[in-house]
């Protein structure tokens, strides 16, 4: 290694080490601790009502915050005025969302310290978050997550109507997700509002994106192949022996051979804005005039 | 059929309740609304079959962002009750369960949207007092509301609709039926495609196909899939790893040390050149 590689490793080790993320809450306070299980606990009431377009999961979050500005703001009108500035639009992915909620205490905390704080810093870091953090989140979590989950338990399942199948599906999504809301609100008080752009830029983001879809993609794959299925009744006659299967002549070409396509051609029309809708409906007049036509 | 109704909607009630206001657990996916309704109307077993065969239509309806593509919660539980309760096969349950789901979606859309908007004065009257008492009842009263409003269908829906379904499953003819069973197999597919859609990258596409052929060709099941997609994806993560730090290691040098070195380098060559 040259000496010029060193000094690279070395500036580098500086710059990580200068920052800390930490999910661990050792080195935390007890009134801390207490604040964010308090947070944690109450993240899971985010969408108990989704306000709609005038306020989404508002009223969620300012019950999430209540304990940070309960325990920053003794002063009536101090608290008062912190928590009507939370009573504007907020949204992001349920189990993603204490991190701005972690990020929101700490930045809280020091408003209530400094008297030239800037509150309107708060609002801006709440709203820059959540494009990103709910992208990332509906990707993960709805996207690959859910998915993973239900094509484990559907396989268990279908057909035999197993209950391993709802509680396996429970388990697979519940477990990430709820230690993903208690990390992600220790590590959101822990680094403040400073790092979560930096970690944006520095490309990890768009690498763990890329993961997710990857699995999610061969997960779909793997649940097209099993849940979707064309039978064709269809036979030429022959005038000795047994008539000739259409479907045996479809599965030599390509097993799932109709599934794949049908998929594909769903993508393409759902890329062309067809509403979904139309499809689901197009589909049900498909299939019932194959099984009045005597093809299915 | 009000008892049945009443039925209907307590297994939606329960199902929406839990979810939104126990932190999108995702009880009110199908398979595990078919788990709840199976235990309301007394057969565990078909609640569960109807689930999972809706869960796989359904995948892809996400209510991410505020947009609704469908309310599948609302046609398990009708799916599930005519199944159970009225003795209608399966595959036509499945394809009027997901003709439920689009249409009461309409009522679902409306309440998550346009009504809960009118709840916003409740929210800034709560915040305007400063009172955790006040937040306490804005953000869980109206979760009561609006929940329940959500369930509402489920209910109209078996009122309504219970007789005349029962009146028209004795009529069907067996080509009907068939048509039926053709689109339970094919529903699947629109439910993926909706997946692909969010996920999709000409990069990675090709794992979809492999996903495809792992189950089609080799028959896996889809745990031993989950491990394979593991593998991938460990050995993807070292690698881009790699080489971000690579990335990294060459922007460094364009704006720090390069000019110095490169020179000095480029000097060094230079001498070797000409000596």
């Amino acid at each position: 290694m040259s000496a010029e590689e060193q000094e690279l490793t070395k500036t580098e080790d500086a710059d990580s080490s200068s920052i800390k993320v930490t999910g661990s809450t050792k080195n935390m306070s007890q009134e801390d601790r207490k604040m964010l299980k308090s947070i944690f606990l109450r993240s899971f009431n985010i969408f108990t009502i989704y306000g709609g377009g005038a306020k989404a999961g508002a009223s969620g979050f300012m019950w999430a915050i209540l304990p940070a500005l309960n325990r920053f703001y003794p002063d009536k009108e101090e608290h008062r005025k912190a928590l009507v500035r939370h009573s504007s639009w907020y949204n992001i992915t349920s189990n993603v969302g204490p991190i701005c909620m972690g990020i929101v205490a700490a930045m809280e905390r020091e408003n209530a310290k400094q008297p030239d704080f800037d509150t309107e810093s708060i609002d801006a870091v709440k709203a820059s978050l959540m494009g990103p953090m709910s992208g990332i989140g509906d990707a993960i979590f709805w996207g690959v997550l859910r998915v993973i989950a239900a094509s484990l338990a559907v396989s268990l399942c279908l057909g035999t109507g197993s209950i391993l199948g709802p509680i396996v599906f429970l388990l697979v999504y519940n477990i990430p997700s709820i230690l993903c809301r208690w990390y992600l609100t220790v590590v959101g008080y822990s680094i403040g509002s400073s790092f979560i752009t930096k970690i944006y830029n520095s490309g990890l983001m768009g690498i763990l994106t890329k993961l997710a879809a990857t699995l999610g993609l061969l997960m779909i794959g793997a649940m097209t192949a099993s849940f979707a299925s064309f039978h064709t009744i269809l036979s030429i006659p022959l005038q000795e022996g047994d008539p000739v299967m259409i479907q045996t002549y479809l599965d030599t070409i390509f097993k799932g051979l109709v599934p794949l396509l049908y998929t594909f051609g769903c993508l393409k029309l759902l890329r062309k804005n067809v509403n979904i809708n139309v499809v689901i409906i197009g589909t049900m007049v498909i299939g019932l005039a194959l099984g009045l036509l005597g093809i299915c | 059929m009000l008892g049945l109704a009443l039925q209907a909607l307590l297994a939606a009630f329960i199902c929406y309740y839990v979810q939104w206001t126990f932190g999108q657990p995702m009880i009110d996916q199908p398979i595990v609304a078919g788990l709840v309704c199976g235990i309301v109307f007394g057969d565990i077993t078909t609640g569960i079959m109807i689930g999972a065969a809706l869960q796989v239509i359904f995948m892809g309806s996400v209510n991410v962002g505020g947009a609704t593509s469908a309310d599948p919660c609302t046609g398990t539980v009708m799916a599930v009750c005519f199944v159970t309760k009225l003795g209608i096969d399966q595959a036509s349950a499945i394809t009027l369960g997901t003709a439920v789901a689009i249409v009461a979606n309409i009522w679902f859309g409306l309440c998550f949207n346009v009504l809960s908007s009118f709840w916003a004065p409740v929210t800034d009257w709560a915040a305007s007092t400063g009172e955790e008492k006040s937040v306490f009842l804005a953000h869980f009263g109206g979760g009561l509301l609006f929940n329940l409003l959500y369930s509402l269908p489920s209910f109209l829906g078996v009122y309504l609709g219970a007789e005349p379904v029962a009146n028209l499953i004795n009529v069907i003819p067996p080509t009907v039926t068939s048509g039926f069973n053709a689109i339970a197999g094919l529903l699947p597919c629109v439910g993926m495609a909706i997946l692909i859609r969010m996920l999709w990258d000409n990069k990675i596409a090709v794992y979809f196909l492999l996903g495809f052929v792992l189950v089609e060709y080799l028959g896996l099941p889809m745990i031993a899939v989950a491990a394979i997609g593991v593998v991938i994806i460990v050995v993807t993560a070292v690698r881009e790893m790699e080489n971000l730090d690579l990335q990294k290691k060459i922007q460094t040098l364009r704006t720090t040390g390069v000019t110095s070195s490169a020179t000095s380098q480029a000097d060094m060559e230079e001498e070797d050149f000409f000596a």
